[in-house]
């Protein structure tokens, strides 16, 4: 955490310095924030193209909005909510002219097995249920725990990017969580019962 | 799983970590030099780097009449829309009220609304052929739309090429992102860069993929390339662009194909190449072009 807040610094000192119109601070900002925001971005549009435009449209919004933009403490989280609002925006758009589109409030993320790691690396199958456990959780929870567990945010930071309170950031990850533990008993269930018939067979 | 592969890991902590696909430097590279050009206001970016000698040379050796729409949107006009037109042999290149730029290849008429406002959708018509670069609209996010007699070419900004010639439509993707909407706007498909989707007469739509897809738009700068094109395919091209109408020697039409590129800025040049690359004579009387095997 010690980490992250003097992180928070240096990216404040850009921020400050590109709001000059220093465009290296911009660049080293952009160095620093892109493959997160990316990565972001592709949940949440699954396209390449768009992804990396979002994020070139995210950087020239923010850089010809720079004189207004005041109020910036946390850097990373705002960058991460801007995106996010940008691109909520956009299939809003698209919605409101009949396209048909996969989600409009809220985003599904998906998560594949190669994003996940255990200690065994090379244990394939834990890494598939757990990538199967992950996206059978609502929406909102599998948002949560993309942005606490891949981009290292705090709940305050989470509920920032979101837009809602931090309360609510924490109920959600405590649902997850418990219905992740729930997940793996049913499992045990299940496989206990496929026991049970197999025997009575 | 172990039995207490949740169960040993309390609070908030995960039995596991993520870790992202990692997203390579030269793309961050390539999207921060797209942001830095958009940044610091270069208007006249080459569009392509690696093509601006060409487009140098071309500049020299082609005659492209530049159009501007200057258009008073706070006045009532009583034309709706304007067309530009192009003769055949001759190619215009136009900055639409939204940057947008088109450069419009010959016999071919482009249609635009008289009225361009942040609350209007934009669209435009083109029969013909014509290669567009659209701008995007960051703030207000306004569609683009082409349409064709054959289709309907939904695009948020980007780079493409459209012929629509002889009742049919092949709409090529450089960059960027395009989808073809009915006239509904129900989407019909979404076209990825280094595609190229067909739209016939009757509404049959194929896409296929073309590794060289930029060079389905190089005829702005007076090249072609052909791969395997047979002499009816380019009979047709002269005819299309041109105006002359061919006849072609039976004996021709399954034996003669052309692989390669050439330069040509008139139909004189064009012929003059095409005689010798595919060892045939060709002979203009008027408006028709006769093409002949070699005694």
């Amino acid at each position: 955490m010690l980490q992250d807040s003097q992180n928070n610094e240096q990216l404040l000192q850009w921020w400050m310095a590109a709001r000059e119109g220093d465009v290296h601070a911009f660049k080293a900002l952009h160095h620093h924030l892109f493959e997160g925001l990316y990565a972001y971005a592709l949940k949440l549009l699954d396209d390449e193209t768009l992804s990396n435009e979002a994020v070139q449209d995210l950087f020239v919004k923010l850089w010809i909005k720079k004189k207004s933009l005041h109020s910036i403490q946390q850097v990373k989280p705002y960058f991460y909510a801007a995106l996010r609002k940008q691109i909520l925006n956009y299939f809003r758009d698209l919605k409101l002219k009949n396209i048909k589109i996969q989600f409009f409030q809220q985003p599904n993320i998906e998560f594949s097995q190669e994003e996940i790691i255990v200690k065994k690396e090379s244990d394939f199958i834990l890494q598939q249920k757990i990538s199967i456990l992950l996206n059978q959780l609502p929406k909102r929870q599998k948002e949560v725990i993309y942005l606490r567990y891949f981009e290292n945010m705090d709940n305050q930071q989470i509920a920032e990017i979101m837009g809602i309170n931090y309360q609510s950031v924490s109920n959600l990850t405590q649902k997850a969580l418990h219905k992740l533990r729930d997940a793996k008993m049913l499992s045990t269930l299940i496989s206990l019962s496929f026991l049970f018939q197999f025997v009575k067979n | 799983m172990p039995d207490n592969f949740w169960e040993e890991n309390s609070g908030e902590n995960l039995p596991f970590q993520f870790r992202h696909k990692p997203s390579t430097e030269a793309q961050r590279d390539a999207n921060w030099s797209s942001i830095e050009n958009r940044i610091t206001g270069q208007q006249f970016r080459p569009i392509y780097p690696m093509l601006k000698p060409i487009l140098i040379a071309a500049s020299f050796i082609l005659l492209v009449v530049v159009t501007y729409f200057f258009v008073n949107q706070n006045l009532h006009s009583t034309e709706q829309y304007a067309i530009v037109q192009t003769g055949f042999g001759e190619m215009k290149r136009i900055v639409l009220p939204d940057s947008t730029e088109v450069m419009m290849n010959a016999n071919s008429t482009l249609k635009i609304p008289a009225v361009w406002a942040d609350d209007v959708q934009r669209e435009v018509w083109i029969k013909g052929e014509a290669w567009f670069h659209v701008r995007k609209k960051t703030v207000t996010k306004q569609n683009f739309i082409v349409h064709t007699p054959q289709t309907n070419v939904e695009v948020l900004g980007t780079i493409f090429n459209i012929k629509d010639r002889r009742d049919k439509s092949v709409i090529s993707l450089e960059e960027g992102s395009i989808q073809l909407i009915t006239d509904k706007n129900k989407v019909l498909t979404k076209i990825t860069p280094g595609q190229v989707a067909i739209v016939t007469k009757d509404k049959k739509m194929s896409v296929a993929s073309d590794s060289n897809v930029r060079f389905r738009s190089s005829w702005q700068f007076n090249e072609y390339h052909f791969d395997h094109t047979s002499i009816t395919d380019i009979a047709e091209m002269i005819q299309d662009n041109y105006g002359y109408h061919t006849v072609i020697d039976a004996k021709l039409i399954t034996t003669k194909f052309l692989t390669g590129d050439l330069t040509a800025k008139s139909i004189q040049d064009f012929i003059k190449v095409i005689s010798v690359a595919m060892n045939v004579n060709i002979e203009m009387k008027g408006k028709t072009i006769y093409i002949y095997p070699k005694q």
